[in-house]
């Protein structure tokens, strides 16, 4: 799996959405599954799948999937 | 990070701060006696590795009013956890000191290093503890507040303040933090014989033991069963909540 798909398929099982939906372009609060708590469930699971541990932030700016793909880059993640 | 045995897998992990002395140190006792997995913390890197090797836990010695430090310390939890197949499923906060001063020769210094080590120190740590929690989306923190946060003390306008300000942190945490799964609870202990009392003469000691019901002091023992109890499933159902551990102390 690349860490696209993981990322991909983490967002789907925190989000209960489909991996279709997992563009960059979808942003945090403009789908009812992507709330703040959904939020947090989201970062943990990121911070698991990808084993790094997010500042608040960080938290805070992770507002889109593209976004995400950044803030991971910055602890080494690629895509 | 230290590792003092190699049978942890499977045993809930729980970071207790302050688990040096006092409270915490009983309270790191019990768990351990009980099958957990301590993480030991406390400032003083050779007191948390001591502690830790005699209850086979882990030290991981952080300043909890350092927040880089506080920082850097879950960062290498969270490795340690990964290393071993291990969630962190409690967090037992201990650490804190009290100052007992008049109101008014109380610098504003004081109020705000008990504002730091209590208040902002169980905000951070609740913050990036309930991150590792949520991934099992279970976990159950524990916070000190204190018999003062109810009934005041001459004497302690700056550390009632800050352990007032736990009560209602638990209240909201709770809420904010029960569907993950995760529960928050305190205790509100009365006088407890620990090294905070060291400056108590025997007379003010036993003076006050005869303020109790129980007619004496508390033990750290006292406090940290009911600790105990609050972070095992026996408490599943309990949140939001802060238990008087007191004896029945009424203060002046």
């Amino acid at each position: 799996m690349t860490n696209n798909e993981r990322l991909v398929a983490t967002f789907v099982t925190s989000l209960n959405i489909e991996a279709n939906q997992v563009v960059d372009e979808l942003e945090y609060n403009t789908i009812s599954q992507w709330d703040s708590v959904a939020h947090m469930v989201l970062v943990a699971a990121l911070e698991k799948e990808f084993d790094v541990m997010l500042d608040m932030d960080e938290i805070i700016e992770m507002s889109s999937v593209k976004i995400a793909k950044e803030i991971l880059a910055k602890h080494d993640v690629v895509f | 990070m230290s590792q003092t045995n190699q049978t942890q897998q499977n045993r809930k992990a729980v970071l207790i701060t302050g688990a040096t002395s006092g409270i915490g140190l009983a309270l790191a006792q019990t768990l351990a006696a009980q099958d957990y997995l301590v993480i030991v913390n406390s400032r003083s890197e050779a007191s948390c590795k001591a502690v830790a090797e005699s209850i086979g836990g882990v030290a991981l010695p952080f300043d909890v009013t350092d927040e880089m430090a506080l920082k850097m310390a879950f960062k290498t939890l969270n490795s340690y956890l990964r290393d071993h197949h291990l969630n962190l499923y409690g967090l037992a906060h201990c650490a804190g000191s009290m100052i007992t001063q008049p109101f008014h020769f109380t610098n504003a210094s004081v109020i705000q290093q008990m504002l730091n080590e209590h208040v902002t120190g169980a905000f951070l740590l609740s913050q990036w503890s309930s991150k590792l929690m949520m991934r099992e989306q279970q976990g159950a923190i524990t916070l000190m507040s204190s018999v003062v946060a109810q009934q005041g003390s001459i004497g302690q306008v700056a550390y009632s303040s800050a352990k007032a300000a736990i009560e209602g942190m638990i209240k909201s945490l709770s809420k904010e933090l029960g569907q993950y799964g995760i529960r928050v609870n305190a205790v509100a202990p009365g006088v407890i014989d620990t090294p905070l009392l060291t400056e108590l003469s025997d007379e003010k000691r036993n003076e006050i033991a005869q303020s109790t019901v129980l007619k004496r002091l508390g033990q750290p023992e006292d406090i940290a069963k009911v600790l105990a109890f609050l972070l095992s499933d026996q408490a599943g159902f309990m949140t939001g909540q802060t238990l008087a551990v007191n004896g029945g102390l009424q203060l002046p």
